[in-house]
């Protein structure tokens, strides 16, 4: 028989809350700064690596920040 | 003469040979006494036998059959022997047609003279049936319980006692066949001796039974294991009161004014785990504000009063949730995850629960699901789908008919799980996100004019 011991979840459930806020806010920073960016930028100095980078990190940012937000409201997917 | 005389003892000596051999395989016991407690306190019949049972055969005896009174299924039988009274003995119902025979294995064969002293418990419900069959809100309720004065028993009995308990002083009637002596609650027939097997005389006991018939007519349990750290609780719990049925009208006013009949379910307690937050209590209509949650040394104590008193024959349907951490019920090990929860919670003190349903939700990529449960259930599996789900979350539904307060023991349910699949649910969301930023940039790269650009003009 294989030895058990209690399984904690890998982040304190307690910590949700600010994880979730702080992930979220830094998410619409960059989701922000990626519209700004899509707006103001004329076609001739179009970067598209620049552009996908910022998209990446705010979807990053905001998913995380979507999950713990879930959680903390007692959705516990 | 002589040589008749001869003959006639071979003859004796073939039959009683022939006797022994029908009987080798059922070796020839003996009750030598025999007590047995009735205990009628509560709706809940719990039937008690303290048996020592003798080996009067040659042949060892590696089981022995009891039996038990009237037309019901009991909910449990249970056994044990003296020398090691923790072992619970093997008890198998014999599919015999004119009897409740059921048979206990022996944890050692009984050899031949020899004695061992059973101890076997019965837990019937719905064997005492509310007598008059209809009472109004003011009457006091009573019940009858039909059995057999003799302790029901495929051997002989030499010498036996009954006791019968009640749930007060009141009775109305009850079968006096001698010796017999009543006081206060309790009813003490016998000694009586050298019974025949399957004695049919019957033991009758009208009483009045102040408690309320509360039966669980289903249950039906979600637990919804997240990795997150919470194990989601839910049971859909539909009660009634299977007393005696309400005749006439209920008034609100004689209910509230005096001290109401003790066959009326007003309120109860239930328990839940010590560690069970977040409790909700609702119906269909919402929230029921009429609970209280009280936290003891081992358990925490939720006082649900239904919408309104349940009288003979009402039901109610209601929904009690709760909240687990993960660290008591879940573990994890080498070979994967493994979780031991209770089956069902004490919902009231008198628990009968006719049909139980539990569905274990795992997290989704939970394989190599195995269940063990203390007792027989009826296994099968689903598909769970909830927020965040591509494939659907393996379920386990567990089934069990006629459960009483001794089958709330913890089950345990190991499975297989990859930590890193954890991370398909955010993955899930991010991907979202990014599909989202992605459109805007394609849009964004699509030319809307209408005229042609005029870029070669400039």
């Amino acid at each position: 028989m294989a030895e058990y011991t209690p399984y904690n979840a890998p982040l304190n459930p307690a910590s949700f809350s600010t994880l979730a806020f702080i992930l979220i806010v830094i998410g619409l920073i960059f989701a922000g700064t990626f519209f700004v960016q899509q707006v103001t930028t004329s076609k001739q100095n179009r970067n598209l690596v620049q552009e996908l980078s910022g998209a990446g990190l705010a979807s990053v940012f905001l998913g995380f920040g979507t999950l713990f937000l879930l959680l903390t409201v007692g959705i516990y997917v | 003469m002589r040589a008749f005389a001869l003959l006639l003892l071979a003859a004796v000596l073939v039959a009683s040979t022939t006797v022994a051999a029908a009987s080798a395989s059922e070796p020839s016991l003996r009750i030598k006494t025999a007590a047995r407690q009735i205990d009628l306190s509560t709706h809940l019949t719990r039937i008690t036998l303290d048996l020592t049972v003798e080996n009067t055969g040659s042949a060892a005896a590696s089981s022995l059959l009891v039996a038990l009174e009237g037309d019901r299924d009991p909910s449990l039988v249970s056994a044990i022997a003296a020398p090691s009274p923790k072992t619970q003995l093997a008890v198998a119902r014999e599919p015999a047609a004119d009897a409740r025979l059921f048979r206990i294995t022996l944890e050692s064969p009984l050899a031949a003279g020899k004695s061992i002293e059973v101890t076997v418990r019965f837990v019937v419900a719905g064997a005492q049936t509310a007598h008059p069959r209809e009472i109004t809100q003011q009457e006091v309720q009573r019940a009858r319980f039909v059995g057999r004065l003799h302790v029901p028993s495929p051997y002989q009995v030499a010498e036996q006692t009954t006791t019968v308990t009640l749930p007060s002083n009141n009775v109305v009637q009850y079968t006096r066949t001698k010796p017999v002596s009543a006081s206060g609650s309790t009813i003490k027939y016998g000694p009586y001796h050298d019974v025949a097997p399957f004695s049919v005389a019957p033991l009758s006991v009208h009483f009045e039974a102040a408690t309320p018939f509360l039966t669980t007519r289903s249950v039906k349990r979600l637990i919804e294991v997240s990795h997150w750290g919470n194990i989601a609780v839910e049971d859909v719990i539909h009660l009634q009161n299977t007393g005696a049925q309400h005749k006439g009208e209920f008034s609100r006013y004689d209910y509230q004014r005096g001290q109401p009949a003790g066959h009326i379910v007003r309120s109860f307690a239930s328990h839940l785990p010590l560690s069970a937050r977040d409790i909700y209590y609702r119906d269909v209509i919402g929230n029921i504000s009429t609970s209280h949650v009280r936290e003891g040394d081992s358990e925490v104590l939720v006082e649900v009063t239904p919408r309104f008193p349940l009288l003979g024959g009402w039901q109610t349907v209601y929904t009690l949730g709760y909240n687990l951490p993960t660290a008591p019920f879940l573990y994890t090990g080498s070979s994967g995850f493994k979780l031991t929860i209770p089956f069902l919670d004490q919902i009231h003190d008198t628990l009968v629960v006719e049909d139980a349903e539990v569905r274990v939700v795992l997290p989704e990529g939970a394989a190599n699901i195995q269940v063990h449960t203390p007792f027989e259930v009826e296994q099968s599996r689903d598909v769970h789908f909830t927020y965040l789900d591509t494939t659907g979350r393996p379920v386990v539904v567990l089934k069990k008919q006629n459960l009483v307060r001794e089958h709330l023991e913890q089950f345990t349910v190991t499975y297989t799980f990859s930590t890193t699949s954890m991370l398909q649910e955010p993955l899930l969301v991010v991907g979202f996100f990014f599909a989202l930023f992605s459109t805007i940039l394609v849009l964004n790269r699509i030319d809307y004019s209408i005229s042609a650009p005029k870029t070669k003009k400039d």
